[in-house]
């Protein structure tokens, strides 16, 4: 009984926004002021780009006061609606690809997201090959076979009996 | 003492240095024995002649002789004694000077402990250390020089010369520049880099009253151990690549020079090590990001080398204990010792442009030069000696340590490569940009490396796992099965209480599974080395691991390094994964919500420190779970030179989670408020503990052992005892 009671204004609060969408997605229509945007909104974006003027520094944490400005500049982008992708864009065309952390995989970056992999398998490749003049009787051999040779299979005491042997002997 | 004195110290150093690289050169080709300990009392004249030097800097620093160009750029009246010492490495001039002088010592002291055992690889090894010595005497002596003073020229110029005026010699200087600078391109770069060595006619000595001061960045006790050890680091390696192109040079290639550079090979990778990770803890607890690793390009050309030379490390096992492996392991050396150049030079060059270049000078060009060299010779002496560098014996089974240390090899060389094409494509875009319209210079961030590192870097946790397990030459599946058994069910029971804790991601789970596997993988082998001896010998438990150390260090040491890494794995996946931050204005009295924690804003206050900043710090008080557990002073400096400086306030706690606190800005009229970003990194102080278990594993793997002479000769008992030890 207690749970159908607090449902009730639940429902009806879905009714009435159901009955007056507007009020549900009003954001997406009329901006709203710029405090609505936190800090943490422009740092989300401002950490996937470098300050253009300061070599390697992520734009949110960078101190200088051209970054602040940057930082502004995004919130109120932000505050005009506009999206992740239309700002990070604004800021490429502006002042060029280096403004991204991490670079996108078109043009000549896209060959920097696939050397490494190729180097690996290259790698990967070169490493049989060396394995193969390495080790030609292992590979040649059935590998069941080398099981039977395992000291596990013999008494204990006897490869004990083996060690302090050969420790004598040297 | 005057700063002339020291620049004649230089001066003698080089001119031993390269009478020390002629002489070891010439005695190979004639058989002069007395050329050649000529050549090494050269060597050993150069470490008290650079240890003079660096102390009369030092003596110049203490006294604040502002007069001198160095002096005057990094240390200022207001500065304690002690940051005063360490400025002899916080520029560039002293850096190179500090870099020299260990080198001169690392040189001499791995020439004077192997002088009898290897002494036929002695001409070359001096040859090569001392012909690398030269060059960064040479940088110091003529480019970089700390003991550069200021003269004012009757036209009111001030500039820093060498020597005061010399008269006819002075003019001759000056043309001779004149001359240099119009020579084309490069020529003219590293003729004219030559600043004129004295001060025109009539010039006079300057003396400012006070100096410039240490960048502040630089003021932490981090950043004032974090070069030297990477230097050490540096520096170390240089050792073990010069036996190994004397061995090439001689043609002889037996082990012996890898075991007589095991010991230093270990305590230079030591100090790459602790390097890293104090770079690591200097950025966490300084530059003010929250994060410890930035994956900045200058960071990564100190880790390249490391993961080279820690891929050095266990192949040369291969080598020691199976004769396999000459040829790779001499690339490897090879590479290391590049990638030591090209990381000073990325460095100091300015090459990369990054926050750390703080300096940055026309050295560029010679170090380009240099490693041009260093190729070339390395390579063709490899080529000349690559038929005799054929392995003695064949791989018995793929299912051994000698494979698994290949795949460690890969993992290694893998990360390095990919890390490399990362640090080093803005360079290069930015030249192709030359040529093509179309291509603008890119930044590679740590998005780039994070995706592309964590599979290798998972990779590399496997490997260290099953490692242990397998035997030399030919394992079992069976054993291994049977081995793996019971680690691999806790780690499912663990990682089952992580899910439950909430921790759901895939990649994740993997990465803490792993983790869990290696540690508990090293944990029982242990036990089971201890258990052993204590059935055999009926130890107590605790001698029987005392013992287990005592016997084979390197291997127990080795596996404690492991189990450093392991912690410090934990500590990066948790601090990355798991991290909350938030930033946000309150006002005095607000609290700001994370986690579990709520930071309360009580105010700011403004006050000037006795060496000039102005500092801003804030009040704050950090609740956990509603009590007080800490209260914290976020603060911001500002030096009247250089930029400001955001200091955190961290809380830890038992776990080893941070809580870390900055003041990003105020409200400047009234400080009625003021912003706040708070981060929480859980387990992140576990990559210091896990740095320091790392550091204690290689000190019993390295210590010397002077009663062990006999583990130089090989003997070919030494395959591991496990079968016996465990069961």
């Amino acid at each position: 009984m207690r749970k159908t009671g607090q449902l009730i204004p639940f429902l009806l609060l879905l009714a009435f926004l159901f009955a007056f969408p507007s009020v549900a997605f009003a954001q997406d229509e009329t901006p709203p002021p710029d405090e609505t945007v936190t800090d943490d909104e422009v740092n989300a974006i401002a950490e996937q780009l470098y300050c253009p003027v300061c070599e390697n520094v992520p734009l949110d944490v960078c101190e200088t006061q051209a970054c602040a400005d940057w930082r502004e500049e995004i919130r109120t982008m932000l505050a005009e609606g506009r999206s992740e992708d239309e700002i990070k864009t604004y800021f490429v065309e502006r002042y060029g690809r280096r403004v991204l952390s991490t670079p996108e995989t078109t043009g000549v970056d896209f060959f920097l997201w696939v050397l490494p992999p190729v180097g690996v398998l290259i790698g990967v490749v070169v490493l049989v090959l060396a394995l193969r003049r390495m080790a030609p009787a292992a590979l040649a051999a059935p590998p069941e076979a080398e099981i039977t040779l395992e000291f596990d299979d013999l008494d204990p005491e006897y490869v004990a009996r083996i060690e302090r042997d050969l420790k004598e002997f040297t | 003492m005057s700063p002339q004195l020291g620049v004649i110290l230089l001066l003698l150093a080089f001119l031993s240095a390269i009478y020390a690289l002629i002489a070891s050169l010439i005695s190979t080709r004639k058989d002069n024995p007395a050329l050649v300990e000529s050549a090494r009392n050269a060597t050993l004249a150069i470490w008290p002649l650079l240890t003079f030097a660096s102390l009369l800097l030092i003596g110049l620093l203490i006294r604040g002789v502002f007069g001198v160009e160095y002096v005057w750029n990094v240390t200022d009246l207001a500065m304690p004694t002690y940051l005063k010492i360490t400025a002899l490495w916080g520029g560039q001039a002293g850096s190179l000077l500090f870099w020299s002088w260990l080198m001169s010592t690392f040189a001499a002291g791995a020439m004077l402990r192997n002088w009898r055992r290897e002494r036929n690889l002695m001409p070359h090894f001096i040859a090569a250390s001392m012909g690398t010595l030269a060059f960064f005497i040479l940088l110091v002596l003529f480019w970089e020089n700390p003991f550069a003073s200021f003269y004012q020229s009757p036209s009111g110029e001030v500039q820093a010369y060498l020597f005061g005026p010399l008269g006819a010699l002075s003019d001759l200087t000056a043309s001779y520049i004149r001359f240099a600078e119009r020579l084309p391109g490069l020529l003219g770069v590293i003729v004219g880099g030559v600043k004129p060595l004295a001060a025109p006619r009539g010039a006079f000595p300057v003396n400012p009253p006070n100096g410039n001061g240490l960048n502040p960045l630089l003021r932490h006790p981090g950043m004032i151990i974090h070069p030297p050890l990477l230097y050490l680091g540096f520096v170390g390696f240089v050792i073990p690549y010069s036996f190994g192109m004397a061995a090439l040079a001689t043609g002889q290639l037996s082990d012996s020079w890898i075991r007589s550079t095991r010991r230093w090979t270990l305590v230079a990778w030591l100090f790459l090590s602790l390097g890293l990770i104090m770079g690591g803890w200097w950025a966490y607890d300084v530059l003010g990001w929250g994060g410890y690793w930035g994956w900045d390009p200058v960071e990564n050309a100190a880790f390249m080398p490391w993961l080279t030379g820690t891929a050095f490390l266990h192949s040369v096992m291969i080598q020691e204990k199976r004769g396999m492996l000459k040829r790779w392991n001499m690339v490897l050396i090879i590479l290391t010792y590049l990638q030591v150049v090209l990381g000073t030079f990325a460095t100091r060059s300015g090459f990369v442009s990054s926050v750390h270049s703080f300096a940055q000078s026309a050295i560029g060009p010679l170090f380009f030069l240099f490693l041009v060299g260093a190729i070339v010779i390395s390579v063709s002496l490899l080529v000349r000696r690559w038929e005799d560098l054929a392995a003695e014996h064949q791989l018995d089974s793929l299912l051994s340590r000698e494979t698994i240390f290949l795949l460690q090899n890969l993992v290694f060389v893998s990360l390095n490569v990919a890390i490399f094409i990362g640090t080093y494509w803005p360079v290069f875009t930015e030249l192709l940009a030359e040529f093509t319209p179309s291509v603008e210079r890119s930044s590679v961030g740590p998005g780039y490396y994070e995706r592309v590192t964590a599979p290798l870097f998972a990779l590399m946790l496997l490997l260290m796992g099953v490692a242990p397990l397998i035997a030399w030459k030919r394992a079992s599946l069976r054993r291994l099965g049977r081995a793996l058994l019971w680690p691999t069910v806790l780690t499912l029971v663990l990682l089952g209480g992580l899910f439950g804790l909430g921790v759901h991601r895939p990649g994740v789970l993997v990465g803490y599974g792993l983790a869990i596997l290696v540690a508990l993988v090293t944990l029982l082998e242990y036990h089971r080395g201890a258990m052993a001896r204590v059935r055999s010998h009926g130890e107590n438990y605790l001698a029987a691991l005392r013992t287990l150390f005592g016997r084979n260090r390197r291997r127990y040491g080795g596996y404690m390094i492991h189990l450093g890494v392991v912690i410090m794995a934990i500590g990066v996946i948790a601090s990355n994964v798991s991290q909350l931050e938030t930033q946000q204005a309150v006002a005095a009295g607000q609290t700001i919500t994370l986690g579990k924690y709520v930071l309360e804003y009580e105010g700011l206050e403004r006050f000037v420190a006795t060496d000039g900043r102005s500092v801003m710090r804030a009040q704050t008080v950090v609740y956990h779970n509603g009590r007080e557990v800490a209260r914290l002073r976020p603060r911001i400096d500002n030096y009247p030179s250089g930029q400001p400086m955001s200091i955190p306030g961290t809380y830890t706690n038992l776990l080893g989670d941070d809580f870390y606190v900055l003041l990003v800005s105020w409200e400047p009229v009234g400080l009625s408020s003021a912003t706040f970003k708070v981060y929480y990194n859980p387990l992140v102080n576990w990559i210091w503990g896990g740095g320091f278990i790392f550091m204690l594993g290689t000190l019993v793997a390295a210590w010397p052992d002077f009663g062990e002479e006999r583990s130089a000769a090989p003997y070919p008992g030494r395959s591991r005892p496990v079968p016996a030890a465990g069961r």
